[in-house]
């Protein structure tokens, strides 16, 4: 069949069309990042229409940045330098209203002449095809195509080329920006799914924490009505008074967790470990010498954390009193502290030879909410629940090893 | 009114411990109440008692939230007691959350789970 010709400009050549194929082809998941993205459009329209130079540009409020130039005679990728927007009004200008800026000769063209000294001539281009790419009908860049050396006039198939291949980096950046978008909301669905979790568990504990002590409350009222011998009254009414102060005391704890769950907002500091130990120890000095314990501290004396201090000294009290006072009987308590930094982490280990805790059974309670391993009568079960909550706040892990009868290890990364 | 002769009152709550004595006594239907105050304890004194006098508590009312071994823990290994079927386990926690009620439900030892506060008129229905 005879080709029906609309005008010789506006042909295609079969590599015209097989570049363009593959990019129509080419979805989303074909491209690992944005960059990608950039590097595909920029090569195809090099090679599609033999050119020097394409490269693909960031336009921000008061200059041009570079993303990536496709530099033909060498094939690779490089980039450039970026461009002023104040000292090329006639060019922004352009590219906001038009379809395309088609500048054959661009040292002399109305609106690339701007760039003759800054740009065109130190890289030696002479044509330059730029076609503005907006995101939600606003410009965001530019894909500029450049020819060097010997000026030619560009035709409307190679318009009609730049301007396809312009588009589809359009459409990849646009869904790029939903596939982004999606992942972003999945992330903060997550986020905001886990915090519910944790806030329905917290309200549990809450509950039954204030309810153990209400209910034992309207049980020694309901002894108070039923009976009617005075002292039997009276004796009720002690425990009343009692089960009143474990309230009190309960909601004084609580007070202490919420308060360490909104109070992340202090500054951190630069410490040096080994004072910051040290300052820790003189807080627990009572104890230490009530229960005959040694503490060795091997840490390097140049060693430094940055860190929120309170939270460190809480994290570190926490261990050591804990260590102290689950000793074993049959021993006096020997703590080490050692620290070493691991690919600029902070890892700090806390071994005692007290009791040891059954990590078979409590591996998963160990860091829970009002937890408690011992038939200690002053165990409340917040201790290391604190302690979990100051290390996640400071963006550190806890992790715990242990074998009953000889002692445990806490090992702190920060 | 049937009477139980021999009950574990399984709980680390001492009030909560005095109290449900002072009912029991005054239902007048639970002639021995043996107080534990954590599940691994528990089970020692179940094992024990059960080897050297075959004696099995007639009722046990379990706590859940407890130092050593908690009330779950304690009702795990009730599962791999060859007597776990002649046991009646009432759990009784100050606990309302749901999670919990229906994990309860997963252990056929569990005769029902019981929201603190307890009164004298559920303890003279009981059967």
């Amino acid at each position: 069949m005879k080709k029906s010709k609309i005008s010789d400009d506006l042909l295609f050549t079969q590599r015209h069309f097989d570049l363009l194929a593959r990019l129509y082809k080419s979805s989303l998941d074909d491209y690992g990042s944005v960059a990608d993205i950039h590097k595909a459009i920029t090569e195809t329209v090099a090679f599609g229409l033999d050119l020097a130079r394409v490269s693909y540009w960031k336009i921000l409020s008061n200059k041009l940045v570079c993303q990536t130039l496709f530099d033909a005679s060498v094939a690779k990728h490089t980039t450039d330098k970026d461009l002023l927007a104040s000292e090329l009004p006639v060019y922004f200008n352009a590219l906001k209203e038009g379809i395309a800026i088609v500048a054959n000769d661009a040292r002399t063209n109305e609106f690339t002449k701007e760039l003759t000294d800054v740009y065109l001539i130190p890289r030696g281009i002479s044509d330059m095809l730029d076609l503005p790419i907006r995101e939600d009908g606003q410009l965001v860049g530019v894909l500029c195509c450049e020819r060097c050396g010997v000026s030619q006039r560009w035709s409307e198939a190679d318009l009609a080329f730049a301007r396809a291949a312009a588009d589809m980096m359009m459409l990849l950046l646009e869904q790029n920006r939903h596939r982004e978008t999606q992942r972003e909301t999945e992330r903060l669905y997550n986020i905001s799914k886990r915090l519910n979790e944790k806030l329905l568990d917290y309200t549990y504990i809450i509950s039954h924490n204030i309810r153990s002590n209400t209910s034992n409350m309207s049980m020694l009222m309901d002894l108070i009505d039923d009976t009617e011998q005075y002292d039997e009254k009276l004796e009720y009414l002690k425990l009343l008074r009692d089960s009143s102060n474990k309230l009190s005391e309960t909601i004084h704890y609580l007070n202490e967790t919420i308060s360490i769950q909104l109070d992340s907002k202090e500054r951190t500091v630069r410490l040096n470990l080994k004072s910051a130990l040290e300052k820790t120890l003189l807080g627990v000095n009572g104890i230490i010498k009530k229960e005959h314990a040694t503490i060795n501290i091997s840490v390097p004396p140049e060693m430094t954390l940055k860190t929120i201090p309170s939270y460190f000294e809480s994290i570190m009290f926490n261990l050591l009193t804990n260590a102290i006072k689950y000793r074993s009987p049959d021993r006096a308590p020997q703590i080490d502290i050692s620290a070493k930094k691991i690919k600029g982490k902070t890892e700090i280990l806390v071994k005692d030879n007290g009791l040891g805790i059954d990590m078979v059974r409590n591996r998963n309670k160990i860091f829970g909410m009002y937890k408690t391993f011992h038939a200690h009568p002053d165990a409340v079960g917040l201790g290391l629940f604190m302690s979990k909550n100051h290390v996640d706040a400071l963006g550190g892990s806890i992790e715990v090893d242990s074998t009953p009868g000889k002692g445990t290890t806490f090992k702190v990364v920060l | 009114m049937k009477r139980f002769k021999l009950i574990y009152l399984i709980d680390d709550d001492e009030i909560f411990v005095f109290v449900m004595q002072k009912l029991m006594q005054k239902s007048g239907r639970f002639e021995q109440v043996l107080n534990i105050a954590n599940g691994l304890d528990a089970i020692d004194v179940l094992v024990d008692r059960y080897s050297r006098e075959g004696s099995l508590p007639d009722l046990i009312f379990l706590d859940l939230n407890m130092p050593v071994l908690d009330g779950w823990q304690f009702l795990d290994e009730v599962e791999r007691l060859p007597f776990k079927d002649r046991l009646r386990i009432y759990i009784i926690s100050s606990s309302i959350d749901a999670r919990e009620m229906a994990k309860a439900k997963e252990y056929s030892t569990v005769k029902r789970f019981v929201s603190k506060p307890v009164t004298l008129d559920w303890l003279n229905k009981i059967d």
